[in-house]
């Protein structure tokens, strides 16, 4: 039971670490309503192509998991523009 | 910007052997997660307060827990709490089991929820026992309502199955994250990864529709 007294010692720790999740979900969220609000207008648009382009960027970006797209923006957006991201 | 896909090229079986794999893992875990699932299910309509109340928390907490977490327990967590040294695949596809049971018996929950108890009622009036009510009524419309659902959870499942990368399974995410650091071209790999599984999931999707649709057309005939 030694092992709880490890994760209780890191509990501030932890909890600053709980605040930095939220702060993401939050800022995530409020990017995801103006990309989400662009991607509606797309799809509402006369524009065939306007509209094919709003589907195709559905299709694609609900097929990848959080995991593949933390290594695609961290790793290859950065290799490939040399954008040094925190 | 200078591209070089003939490295990608070069190691493409490794690409595929990966996705075999993540295919592999997503449906092992799936297949567990709809049997835990049908039981957590039962448990949930048992009469005993304290199986449904078990079977509540047990959703609740899985549902709460995003899959990075739950594959990072079963890994370290079991192997050092209770001595179990599971491998990498093993844990990857008991995470994915984990997951998808949740998501599993709520959707048993719904599909059973969706018959009129007046079937139930009009099967015991018939002096059906409780088997035969639930093998010759029950089942065979709750498969229908439940199937579309279940193959969105396995694609669910898909998705989750690139987590493996994490311990070092050698899987589609794995294989990209090597050629990434031994040959320098990240863009060049995680795009490949990208595109591979957009086609997959565009594949799943279809067949998921398909299903779909020709579910649909045997209820309306």
């Amino acid at each position: 039971m030694n092992s709880w007294y490890a994760v209780l010692n890191h509990l501030p720790a932890m909890l600053y670490g709980l605040r930095f999740t939220f702060l993401i979900a939050i800022v995530s969220l409020a990017l995801s309503m103006v990309f989400g609000g662009l991607i509606v207008s797309l799809l509402r648009s006369k524009s065939a192509s306007a509209r094919a382009i709003g589907f195709l960027y559905i299709q694609i970006f609900r097929s990848l998991s959080p995991y593949v797209y933390v290594l695609l923006v961290y790793f290859a957006l950065a290799g490939a523009t040399g954008w040094k991201m925190g | 910007m200078n591209l070089d896909f003939s490295i990608i090229l070069a190691q493409w079986p490794r690409f595929l052997w990966g996705l075999g794999y993540d295919l592999y893992f997503a449906f092992a875990g799936f297949a567990i997660g709809c049997v835990v699932g049908f039981i957590s299910y039962l448990g949930s309509a048992s009469r005993s307060k304290l199986t449904r109340a078990i079977s509540y928390v047990y959703v609740q907490i899985v549902r709460g827990l995003p899959m990075y977490l739950l594959l990072l327990w079963v890994y370290f967590g079991l192997a050092t709490k209770f001595g179990l040294a599971l491998t990498g695949p093993q844990s990857i596809i008991i995470a994915i089991a984990i997951m998808s049971s949740a998501f599993a018996s709520e959707i048993f929950r719904t599909g059973y929820n969706s018959i009129d108890v007046g079937q139930i009622e009009a099967g015991k009036a018939l002096g059906l026992s409780d088997y035969r009510i639930n093998r010759t009524i029950l089942f065979p419309q709750v498969v229908r309502v439940v199937i579309p659902p279940l193959l969105s959870v396995f694609v669910i499942c898909f998705k989750a199955s690139t987590y493996a990368a994490v311990i070092a399974v050698p899987e589609l995410i794995y294989a990209a994250q090597d050629i990434s650091l031994n040959q320098y071209r990240p863009f060049e790999a995680y795009i490949s990864v990208a595109v591979l599984l957009i086609a997959t999931m565009l594949v799943l999707s279809l067949l998921v529709k398909m299903i779909e649709t020709r579910l649909k057309e045997s209820q309306g005939a």
